[in-house]
C-alpha cells in the first residue's frame, strides 16, 4: 500500500445556477494575459450541449484520454509512437475556432466619439489579431440553450441513445438542461503527464495538483491532445502550455481556490483524500464496467488504523492526515456515495467528483386524448387543453424512472453508461428530500419516509448529514484545506539559518553618538 | 655621322619593328586564335580562317573578334549563324588591343594562300585499352593527380552521365557532350593548351602530359558516348500522374478520420451566409 494525498473536489449539480462567477473569478486572477484571452481554466458548460471546446467530449475528433487495446491501456493521440510520429504536425489539436476567437470592445470609441446624429457603437476587435471582427462564437456559446439543434443536439453523450429518446428529449414541453463546471480533473493517471515529451508536466507530491513546469514546457502541444478534458491549453504568447494551477498559492495560504471561494451557489467543496497510488495501474486497466468502482476502491478510508500508519510511513503529515478525516470530499464520494467522476471512461481517474442533478420534475396528466396519443411514441407526451399539472407522484420513485433526461445521458456523463450508479444516487438525493420534508412539513406518511430511506440506503442521521453539508455548510465545512508545510518545503532547499538575523531593523549610516 | 647613326638606329628599329610586328601577330594567332582554329588546315573547334576576309567584311571580324558574345546578344544575323554552326560554343574574348586584332587578321591574310589544304588528323587514341579509360576517369574524377599539379577536371566539369533530368545541352560545365560536339581534335586541341580564361589561368604552368592528354581523350569519348540525347521513357508521365493521384487516394484513405477544420466550421459558415 502506497498511501498519498490528494486535493480532491466534489461540484454539487444541484446547486449550480450557472452564473460563472467561478469562470470570471478565475479568467481576472489567471488567465487575463496576452495569448491566454481565449483559455477558460474554469467554464460553465450547459447541458444538453456541445461544450468548451466544442464537442470536447468526443474523442473521435479530439483523441484525448486513454483507451484499452489488448488488454492494456495507451494514449489515444499521443504518448510515445503517434507522439513522435506526429511530433512536428499533431493533427488533432483542437484549432482556435473550435474554442472560440477571443474579442473584446472598442470602448473607448464610445467616450471620445465626437457628437454626432447617431449613437457611437464599440465595435468588437479581436484579442487576437487586434482587428474587428464579427463574433462568431464564445466560450459560453450555447449557454443555457438546450434544445438547439446546432449545441445540445448534437451532445456527444447523446450517442447511446435512441433517435426516439433523444426527439423526446427535446420537446419543448418535457426541454431541461443542467449546468456542467469545469476545471482541470487533476487525475490520479493524468494523460497530459503521460502524453508531454518533455516530461513538463507534473503531479505534485504533496497533494497531488497537476501542474506545468514553464521552464521545461517545450510547446509540443501533445497534453492538449492528450487530455480528453481539454483543460490543458496552449498560450500562443508565450509559446508554452498553461492548465488550471488549482490556486496553489492560495492553497498554500490556506483559502479555497478562487473559482470554489466565489462560487454564489456553494456547489464546491473541497478536501484531502487519501488514496492507494500502488493501485492506479490496475484500476486504469479495469474493464469500463468496473472502472467507478475500482476508482472509489482507490480512495482510502482515513480513520483506518492500518491506513494511518501507511500514511505517516509516506511522509504525510499528521495534519494532512486530520484534514482528510474532515474532507467533504471523502463524505461526499466514500461515506455517502454521492458523487461519481466525470467520464470515468477516459480512464484518467479524475479527482474531481460530480454529485449529479436530481432530474427536473417531470408532471403528470389528468386527462389525455388517447387517441392523439396513440399515434405518438410511447416516449413522448401529447398536451391537449384539458391538462392538469400535477408534479406528486403515487410511484415513490417515478420522477427518477420516467426522468425528463434518460438516465442514459446521466449514465453516459457520470458512469461510463451505467445506468443502475446513477439511479442509486438520485434515490439518495431523492430520500434525503422526502426525509427533509417530513421533519420541517410533515405531510408525508412516516411509512413513506423510512421506505424510501430504507430503499435509499440510508438512515435518518445520515440523510441529516447530508442536508447539513448540502445545504448550511460554512466556509471551513466546505473547504478543509491542509496546512501546506511551506516551512518544510523550504528547509528541504534552503537552509534558513543562513538569513537567520540578517532582517529587522538597521542603519545605513553608523549610528554616532551626540551631535 | 650624324646621318649614318641616324640611319643605324632608324633602320634597326623599322627592321625590328616590322619583324617584331610579324613575329608578334604570329605569336599571338598561336596562343589566342591556333587552340581552336587553323588557317587553311580544317576546322578544329571553330571554322578555318583561311580566307576569312573574302567570307566578312572588316569591320565585322574587328567587332567580332573583340566580342563574339556582344555580337551574338545583339543579334548580329551573321554572328548567330556562326553560333549554331559551331555547336554553340562561345568564342572567348581574346584581351587584345584593336591593334593587335588588325595584325593578326593580316596575319591570317598573308597566310590563307600558303596554308592551303586540309591535313587529316590521325587519331592518337584508336588502340585505346580499357586500362587507359580507367587512368582517364581517375585523372577526371581527381582519384589522380595530374603530373603537373594542375586542377582535377571534376573541379568545375559534370554531367558524364547523360540523363533526361540533365538537359542542358552544352554548359561550360557539362561536358557530357564535348566530345561529340568537337570532336577528338577540339577536345585535345583545348587540354593541350586551354582558351578559356579561367582554365587558362589553372594550367598556366601546369600543362598536361601527352599521357595524360591521351587518357582524358579515351575517357570523355566513352562516357560521353555519342552525345545524343537520353530520351524520358515513355509512359514515365503517366506513371508519375498515377502515381502521385494513388498516393493522393492512399493518404486521403490513411487519414480519412483527421480532424480538418474546426468542428464548428458548419456554424460558422451558415453565419458568414448569413451576413451578405
Amino acid at each position: 500500500m502506497d498511501v498519498r494525498a490528494q486535493i480532491s473536489m466534489i461540484f454539487h449539480l444541484d446547486k449550480c445556477i450557472g452564473c460563472h462567477t467561478c469562470s470570471i473569478a478565475c479568467k481576472n486572477i489567471w488567465t487575463d494575459r496576452k495569448g491566454a484571452e481565449y483559455m477558460w481554466w474554469n467554464n460553465v458548460e450547459t447541458k444538453p450541449g456541445t461544450g468548451y471546446p466544442t464537442k470536447w467530449e468526443d474523442q473521435d475528433i479530439y483523441q484525448g484520454g486513454w483507451e484499452k487495446k489488448n488488454g492494456t491501456i495507451g494514449l489515444r493521440g499521443a504518448g510515445k509512437k503517434k507522439g513522435l510520429l506526429n511530433i512536428f504536425h499533431n493533427p488533432n489539436l483542437p484549432v482556435i475556432d473550435d474554442y472560440y476567437e477571443p474579442f473584446t470592445y472598442k470602448y473607448l470609441d464610445l467616450i471620445e466619439s465626437p457628437a454626432m446624429d447617431d449613437q457611437p457603437t464599440a465595435r468588437p476587435v479581436s484579442l487576437i489579431t487586434g482587428k474587428p471582427i464579427d463574433i462568431k462564437m464564445g466560450p459560453n456559446w450555447d449557454d443555457d440553450l438546450s434544445g438547439t439543434p446546432d449545441y445540445a443536439r448534437k451532445d456527444p453523450n447523446l450517442h447511446d441513445l435512441s433517435p426516439v429518446e433523444q426527439e423526446a428529449m427535446f420537446q419543448l414541453e418535457r426541454m431541461a438542461f443542467f449546468y456542467l463546471p469545469r476545471i482541470c480533473n487533476h487525475c490520479l493517471n493524468p494523460a497530459c503527464v503521460a502524453g508531454c515529451p518533455s516530461g513538463a508536466i507534473y503531479k505534485r507530491g504533496e497533494d497531488g495538483v497537476v501542474l506545468i513546469n514553464q521552464k521545461v514546457c517545450r510547446a509540443w502541444r501533445m497534453c492538449v491532445t492528450a487530455c480528453p478534458y481539454k483543460k490543458s491549453y496552449y498560450n500562443w504568447h508565450t509559446g508554452k502550455s498553461e492548465k488550471c494551477i488549482l490556486c496553489y498559492p492560495r492553497l498554500e495560504a490556506g483559502y479555497a481556490p478562487a473559482c470554489m471561494h466565489s462560487c454564489v451557489g456553494r456547489i464546491r467543496y473541497l478536501g484531502v483524500i487519501l488514496y492507494d497510488a500502488d493501485r492506479i495501474e490496475s484500476t486504469a486497466n479495469t474493464d469500463t464496467g468496473n472502472l467507478v468502482d475500482k476508482q472509489l476502491d482507490l480512495l482510502l478510508d482515513p480513520f483506518d488504523p492500518g491506513v494511518i500508519e501507511a500514511a505517516k510511513e509516506n511522509g504525510i503529515p499528521d495534519s494532512t492526515i486530520k484534514a482528510a478525516q474532515y474532507s467533504p470530499s471523502y463524505k461526499f464520494i466514500k461515506e455517502w456515495g454521492l458523487a461519481l467522476p466525470l467520464h470515468p471512461e477516459f480512464r484518467t481517474l479524475p479527482m474531481l467528483f460530480y454529485v449529479p442533478p436530481l432530474l427536473p420534475v417531470m408532471a403528470s396528466l389528468s386527462h389525455q386524448d388517447t387517441a392523439q396519443g396513440e399515434k405518438m411514441d410511447p416516449i413522448a407526451k401529447f398536451w391537449n387543453d384539458n391538462w392538469l399539472y400535477d408534479t406528486s407522484t403515487e410511484d415513490l420513485w417515478g420522477t427518477i424512472e420516467q426522468a425528463r433526461f434518460p438516465l442514459k445521458y446521466m449514465a453516459n456523463l457520470f458512469s461510463a453508461g451505467d445506468e443502475e450508479k446513477i439511479k442509486t444516487v438520485l434515490k439518495k438525493l431523492w430520500a434525503v428530500r422526502i426525509h427533509r420534508r417530513n421533519v420541517t412539513v410533515g405531510d408525508i406518511a412516516p411509512e413513506k419516509v423510512e421506505r424510501a430511506l430504507r430503499e435509499a440506503g440510508l438512515d435518518a442521521p445520515t440523510a441529516d448529514a447530508i442536508y447539513k453539508l448540502t445545504s448550511l455548510a460554512k466556509f471551513d465545512e466546505r473547504f478543509v484545506i491542509p496546512p501546506a508545510h511551506r516551512e518544510q518545503a523550504i528547509e528541504m532547499l534552503e537552509f534558513t539559518g543562513d538569513t537567520k538575523g540578517s532582517i529587522g531593523f538597521g542603519f545605513k549610516e553608523k549610528a554616532e553618538r551626540g551631535l | 655621322m650624324k646621318r649614318t647613326v641616324f640611319l643605324f638606329v632608324f633602320f634597326h628599329f623599322w627592321v625590328n619593328g616590322v619583324l617584331l610586328a610579324q613575329n608578334g601577330a604570329q605569336d599571338l594567332f598561336n596562343t589566342k586564335c591556333g587552340i581552336c582554329h587553323t588557317i587553311g588546315k580544317g576546322k578544329l573547334v571553330g571554322p578555318d580562317l583561311a580566307g576569312v576576309q573574302d567570307r566578312h567584311p572588316q569591320e565585322w571580324l574587328l567587332n567580332f573578334v573583340r566580342s563574339s558574345q556582344k555580337m551574338i546578344a545583339s543579334g548580329d544575323s551573321a554572328a548567330l549563324a556562326l553560333f549554331e554552326q559551331n555547336n554553340k560554343v562561345v568564342m572567348p574574348d581574346p584581351m587584345i588591343s584593336d591593334a593587335e586584332i588588325e595584325s593578326v587578321l593580316a596575319y591570317i591574310l598573308e597566310n590563307s594562300a600558303a596554308g592551303a589544304g586540309a591535313v587529316a588528323y590521325t587519331s592518337i587514341i584508336d588502340g585505346a585499352t580499357p586500362e587507359d579509360f580507367e587512368n582517364g576517369r581517375q585523372l577526371f574524377e581527381g582519384r589522380v593527380r595530374f603530373a603537373n599539379a594542375g586542377p582535377s577536371c571534376i573541379t568545375c566539369h559534370n554531367g558524364l552521365a547523360k540523363t533526361f533530368f540533365n538537359d542542358n545541352s552544352f554548359s561550360v560545365k557539362d561536358l557530357s557532350t564535348s566530345f561529340a560536339n568537337l570532336g577528338e581534335q577540339g577536345v585535345r586541341a583545348i587540354l593541350e593548351n586551354p582558351p578559356f580564361p579561367v582554365m587558362k589561368q589553372a594550367f598556366t604552368g601546369k600543362n598536361l602530359t601527352e599521357a595524360e592528354v591521351h587518357d582524358l581523350l579515351v575517357f570523355l569519348k566513352k562516357s560521353g558516348g555519342s552525345g545524343a540525347q537520353a530520351k524520358m521513357p515513355s509512359g514515365l508521365l503517366l506513371f508519375g500522374l498515377l502515381g502521385a493521384g494513388a498516393l493522393v487516394l492512399l493518404y486521403s484513405a490513411l487519414w480519412y478520420s483527421r480532424k480538418s477544420r474546426s468542428v464548428n466550421h458548419g456554424i460558422y459558415k451558415r453565419q458568414i451566409k448569413s451576413l451578405n
